[in-house]
């Protein structure tokens, strides 16, 4: 009723979308699953048309749908069919589902778009749900032409995207979308294969994908802002802004990263540092290269995300324009440069050439000034200083080179002339360079100058030269030399560094693998502490906050203990979040370091390192694959708490599921005698005069039974109560078997009235160490199961026998023995083999406490099927006491 | 009403529940067929009971599995359940499937009585 009037107030329809980000995310599934549920709601809901493409699935959710058929149209002798607009609107359901909103109508039909349907469709006061992916809409048209090389033809105006009244984004992961193109899942025209196999890349989705999730955003914010306007809610909202930071060595970057955050706060927007890797990079001073990972550590704390590019051969312009346009970013923050003139146009300006080609992305270039108080936070734990001792090898190396070279040039010149001796010297020269480097191999270069000047210069034996030509070759000789030396040195300095830096990634990387194949928190923290210890040459102790404190977890050497200074130092270093103990500012007396370890969620532990060298503890390069080793482990520990937490709620989630299994369970088997009894009791009551006394003492006797059975279950519960509880103490004293066996046939001697019984026990078995009550009540418990599981006249055989350093003892039956399927969950607790017709059902408890008592006794209980006839066998194994033995042997 | 005694279906798993509801039913002139499972129950119904009793926790087949079974062989039969689940979720469950009545375990035999009288004098007019 209400909703009928409110329909009477509207006159036009409303307007759903399902957005997606491309062909196959499953939009016109989504829209039909809600359609078949708003139908079930009651709505009357047609499709006007929707797009199977032969999807079985798909084709599934129309069924039951009321479809409107399609109307035929020739167009160039072709029979094509579209939406019978006419018949929808005479139709007048209260929802038409109208898929692909973009479509291109068949000339001749009344819109020549689909949208234009849709609108008269609306103002006819009828309710349309739609679908749309996002390069279709227009404003995005460019966009997603950059982004794919594919322009979409098939547009729809904004403006009826704005005007929906509810928007749907229906949403898929690339790499499920990609799935699911590979699975033969998305629809695809034969003729545009080969187009969307490129469509279809990771790059292509994602950046799709973002697209759609921002646009639905904005939507969204657009909703929120008029409401907020509407009822005067005041903001912050975010919007779909983006900030890239371009970070380097120079020391106001952390400035940069600053000003960043602030305008990332400012348009409640993302922010992501980045720096780009040259060749320059590899020649940074290890002030630099701290400077730069201190920075991107920065940015991390800001909330922001840190990215580290190896850059190509292209500039470094190109690579951040890249990065920007793939990431959909809108705005990148890049610091003024302080390179001269020359340096410039020698080199080119990286701010100039993006300020150029960013294209509608806008750059931000901020001048020093602004970021002078902002200084770079400092580092509050001195690193050892590198200095290498004098080494005279490579100095006595270079005078031999020059040397052997000499001999070679005195060898060949009669017969090739002194032009080529020089070469032989610019040999030595440059192999010196590239094997020890720039100084020997400018005392290289010196002594070979004077050498060639001396031994075959005219006049030789002397340091003159008279000939002027031969001037001009020595100078040249000597420039040669210096600069290849130069060039040769520069070259070899790189290898060493990048060969290390490979090095580093290598060991960071097989650590990182490392962690990902352990599953618990101890192999973490175990592998970390290994590792670490192992890479950097230090001892190491991992702490992990622990009630309200911290607590050593794992080490390397594992038997390493902190003392009192340590533990300050560790406590200071969790609390505040910061370094403390050896070389840092904090608690310095300390013989560890202690360094926190973090995760975008805040600090999760403390790592102490100590070493047995005195002085400083870490290199630079040390240091930093410290923090790197740090941060991996800390995100592993992270994983591990998270998948901590997901097994803690499945198995909170398990508990009460078997705990209403229990009650079901309990309650029927107290019920079943009770009501057995009441109904016996009560049929005696009121119908005497109609029993003979033959019903009659068969009724007292079911009473008598019911109750016995309701007694055995409650003391069963009672028992497996105190078992679950630790409350069960064997009082185990040495016990003849023979003994307790005969007294459990006693007790059990109504129940076994109709087997025959067989005993078979060994004789002179040593004593055991029993609880004799427990272990009656066991051997009570297998009686009364083989009765019960057996037919009546069958024999029960009870064997004993000694076995090595124990006693065992059998209860076999001869009934149908135990299924298979049942035989590993025999021992639970209320679980029963399905039985004949004629067996009262059990507790389904016995068996379970029968093996909390053994176990309480230290033996071990299992059960089988006979291998010499059909029949179940259960087996006791009861380990003999030492003192026993002896007395046994002694006896 | 026709001469021969009313006919009705024990079905419960628990041996002494049967011999009393044939005891207790009986002493009322009812012909009594019992079935021990759910499968038993299904070939007796051949046999056309008046009324039938259902246990729900029977070892071969759901309780109420076999309540909708027995209903879509046999519309008509009037079926008391007679359970040990008390709950009421199960109950209207029970209902919901076709169940005429529902008695908890443990139960009152001058209650149980009266109310199969009433749901076969019910289910006849």
């Amino acid at each position: 009723m209400l909703e009928a009037a409110r329909r009477e107030e509207r006159q036009s329809g409303r307007l759903k979308i399902f957005v997606g980000a491309a062909p196959g995310v499953g939009k016109t599934y989504e829209m039909l699953q809600q359609a078949r549920a708003r139908k079930q709601d009651g709505y009357d809901i047609v499709v006007g048309v929707v797009e199977t493409h032969g999807r079985k699935e798909t084709q599934a959710l129309l069924e039951g749908l009321e479809v409107v058929p399609r109307r035929r149209l020739e167009y160039r002798g072709q029979s094509l069919e579209e939406m019978d607009l006419d018949a929808v609107i005479a139709r007048h359901p209260q929802i038409v589902l109208v898929d692909e909103l973009a479509h291109t109508n068949v000339p001749g039909s009344r819109h020549p778009k689909r949208y234009l349907d849709v609108e008269e469709l609306l103002r006819h006061g009828i309710d349309v749900y739609t679908t749309v992916n996002i390069q279709h809409i227009e404003s995005l048209n460019d966009v997603v032409a950059q982004i794919t090389h594919v322009r979409v033809r098939e547009t729809v105006p904004d403006s009826i995207f704005d005007r929906a009244d509810a928007i749907e984004l229906v949403d898929l992961t690339p790499d499920d979308l990609i799935e699911r193109l590979k699975e033969g899942k998305v629809y695809v025209p034969k003729q545009a294969e080969r187009a969307l196999e490129h469509y279809f890349s990771p790059g292509n989705l994602t950046a799709l994908r973002e697209l759609a999730l921002r646009r639905t955003a904005e939507r969204v914010d657009e909703q929120l802002l008029t409401h907020m306007q509407a009822h005067a809610i005041p903001g912050p909202w975010a919007a779909g802004e983006r900030i890239l930071v371009c970070v380097s060595e120079d020391p106001r970057a952390a400035g940069l990263v600053r000003y960043a955050k602030r305008l990332a706060d400012r348009l409640h927007a993302p922010f992501t540092a980045l720096c780009v890797e040259t060749r320059r990079s590899l020649e940074w001073s290890e002030v630099e290269r701290d400077r730069v990972a201190d920075t991107l550590r920065l940015a991390e704390a800001l909330g922001g995300e840190a990215i580290t590019l190896p850059g190509g051969d292209r500039s470094i312009a190109d690579d951040v324009i890249g990065y920007a346009q793939a990431n959909n970013v809108t705005q990148i923050v890049v610091g003024k440069s302080t390179r001269s003139r020359w340096f410039e146009i020698l080199h080119g300006s990286v701010v100039h050439e993006l300020v150029r080609r960013s294209g509608n992305i806008s750059v931000h270039v901020i001048a020093g000034e602004e970021l002078a108080r902002d200084p770079i936070p400092k580092k509050t734990v001195r690193a050892a200083e590198q200095v290498a001792p004098f080494d005279p090898w490579p100095y006595a190396a270079a005078l031999l080179a020059v040397a052997v070279a000499l001999g070679v040039g005195e060898l060949i010149e009669p017969f090739l002339g002194i032009e080529n001796v020089d070469l032989v010297f610019l040999t030595a020269v440059v192999g010196v360079a590239v094997r020890y480097g720039l100084w020997p191999s400018l005392l290289a270069t010196v002594a070979s100058s004077l050498c060639y000047n001396f031994f075959f210069l005219p006049p030789i034996y002397t340091f003159t030269i008279t000939d002027p030509t031969n001037v001009a070759a020595f100078v040249f000789f000597t420039i040669v030399a210096v600069v290849v030396s130069h060039f040769a040195a520069r070259g070899r300095t790189r290898t060493v560094a990048a060969h290390e830096r490979v090095r580093a990634v290598e060991l960071l990387y097989a650590f990182s693998r490392k962690l990902a194949g352990v599953g618990t928190l101890d192999d973490v923290l175990w592998a970390t502490a290994y590792q670490t210890a192992l890479m950097l040459k230090v001892r190491v102790v991992l702490l992990l906050p622990e009630s309200g404190s911290i607590a050593v977890k794992a080490g390397y050497p594992p038997e390493d203990t902190l003392d009192d200074a340590d533990i300050a130092a560790a406590n200071w270093a969790w609390e505040n979040d910061r370094s403390a103990g050896r070389g840092s500012d904090t608690l310095p007396g300390a013989k560890r370091l202690f360094l926190p370890m973090r995760t975008g969620r805040g600090a999760i532990g403390v790592i102490g390192i100590d070493s047995d060298k005195p002085g400083p503890l870490l290199t630079p390069d040390q240091r930093r694959l410290l923090d790197a080793l740090i941060d991996q482990s800390a995100l592993a520990i992270e994983r591990v708490y998270l998948v901590e937490d997901v097994d803690r709620a499945k198995r909170t989630i398990e508990t009460d599921r078997l705990r209403s299994a229990l009650l079901t369970s309990i309650s029927h088997d107290l019920k079943t005698p009770l009501a057995a009894v009441l109904a016996a009791a009560g049929t005696l009551r009121d119908f005497a005069t109609a029993l003979t006394d033959a019903e009659k003492a068969d009724l007292l006797a079911t009473i008598i039974d019911e109750s016995e059975r309701l007694n055995r279950f409650i003391a069963n519960l009672l028992d497996m109560t105190k078992l679950e509880a630790g409350a069960i103490v064997p009082n185990a004293a040495p016990h003849d078997l023979d003994e307790i066996v005969g007294s459990a046939l006693r007790r059990a001697s109504k129940i076994l009235a109709r087997h025959r019984v067989e005993l078979d026990l060994a004789p002179a078995l040593p004593m055991v160490a029993v609880d004799a009550v427990l272990f009656e009540q066991v051997l009570f418990n297998l009686l009364d199961n083989a009765a019960k599981y057996s037919p009546a006249g069958t024999t029960i055989r009870v064997r004993s026998w000694r076995d090595q350093d124990a006693v065992c003892l059998q209860v076999l039956d001869e009934g149908s023995g135990i299924p298979s399927v049942d035989l590993e969950h025999i021992f639970d607790k209320f679980y029963r083999v399905e039985k004949g017709d004629q067996v009262r059902a059990g507790t389904g408890l016995g068996l379970a406490i029968s093996r909390g008592f053994i176990e309480a006794m230290h033996g071990t209980i299992n059960a089988a099927n006979r291998s010499d006839r059909s029949g179940a066998v259960f087996a006791i194994r009861l380990p003999i006491p030492p003192a026993v033995e002896q007395l046994d042997t002694a006896a | 009403m026709s001469a021969a005694p009313l006919k009705i279906l024990v079905v419960d798993d628990e041996p002494p529940i049967r011999k009393l509801l044939r005891m207790g039913l009986g002493t009322q002139g009812y012909e009594i067929l019992e079935a021990p499972n759910g499968k038993a129950s299904l070939e007796l119904l051949a046999r056309n009971p008046d009324l039938i009793i259902l246990d729900l926790g029977l070892p071969d087949i759901q309780g109420l599995e076999l309540l909708r079974m027995i209903r879509a062989r046999n519309e008509g039969v009037p079926i008391v359940v007679l359970s040990s689940r008390g709950d009421e979720v199960g109950k209207v469950q029970a209902l919901d499937l076709g169940a005429d009545d529902y008695v908890t375990k443990p139960f009152g035999m001058d209650e149980l009585l009266a109310r199969i009288s009433r749901s076969i004098w019910c289910g006849a007019s």
